[in-house]
């Protein structure tokens, strides 16, 4: 049963950064709420650096049309590592990002996701920098 | 009964928590072989910073040599495990040997063989003047 759900968790990780990778492509797509509320939950919080980025729905809009208005394009790469139990699940990643400018910049993420209900519900990451810093509002 | 992986990086952080707190400690080639393996590797945001048991003695010794306390906050503030990968978020509280001081917010992901640290994940941010340390192999 718990195999089951962390299974089910992974999956709708993976799900919800192929959506973003659509978004940020620079293929002009648009961030829908009805998108997000497939993905995060009512109340879902997104913690980085120990910093409160985002809470709530609309405020989770907010941050990927910011992120869709600073860069000309994000690639989010597959998690590299995963490590899963019960409703928590930690990840290891890299963002590329392009800037408007044309520059580029690395970011490395080591994260944990509380999933509820098959929502995000919780996200809390460390990020860092390897170039220009992305530097996006709390909301 | 077979220990979960978290319980093997509690107790290397208690290891090296006690190092720290005390000044005069000379860390050991054999302390460090309890607690990482032959080919322990340890990646810091995204960088190579450690690969073997001689490298991680040098890292250890660097931290002595650059900062005058350094403390991991435990209990760690979140963390899951298997029997063999483990993950964390925690804060580490240090003093540079300078005077200046901070806090480390950490998320790293474990895989442990051998109740020993095989790998070592990290990406940290600092809040305070960030500790440059040597990449070692």
């Amino acid at each position: 049963m718990s195999r089951d759900l962390e299974t089910g968790n992974v999956t709708l990780l993976k799900r919800t950064y192929e959506w973003a990778n659509r978004l940020m492509s620079g293929a002009g797509h648009r961030v829908t709420r009805e998108d997000v509320e497939g993905f995060f939950a009512p109340d879902a919080v997104m913690m980085t650096n120990d910093k409160s980025k985002c809470t709530g729905i609309d405020a989770h809009v907010k941050h990927f049309e910011e992120i869709q208005k600073k860069t000309r394009s994000v690639v989010f790469h597959p998690f590299e590592i995963i490590v899963a139990q019960g409703d928590r699940v930690g990840v290891y990643f890299k963002i590329d990002v392009r800037y408007l400018d044309g520059r580029d910049a690395k970011i490395y993420v080591a994260g944990f996701f509380l999933i509820r209900d098959q929502r995000i519900a919780n996200f809390t990451e460390v990020a860092h920098f390897e170039g220009a810093e992305l530097k996006l509002d709390n909301h | 009964m077979q220990k979960r992986a978290i319980d093997v990086v509690v107790r290397t952080f208690e290891w090296f928590n006690a190092v720290m707190a005390n000044p005069d400690h000379v860390i050991s080639r054999a302390e460090v072989e309890q607690q990482f393996t032959e080919d322990a590797q340890m990646i810091t945001n995204g960088q190579l910073k450690c690969a073997g048991i001689d490298a991680h003695l040098k890292h250890f010794q660097e931290l002595q040599t650059k900062l005058k306390s350094f403390r991991i906050r435990l209990p760690v503030e979140v963390s899951i495990s298997t029997d063999n990968e483990a993950a964390a978020y925690y804060q580490v509280d240090y003093v540079s040997t300078d005077g200046s001081g901070g806090i480390i917010h950490d998320n790293a992901i474990w895989r442990i063989r051998d109740r020993k640290f095989a790998l070592m994940v990290e990406t940290v941010s600092f809040e305070g003047r960030e500790i440059t340390l040597e990449n070692h192999s």
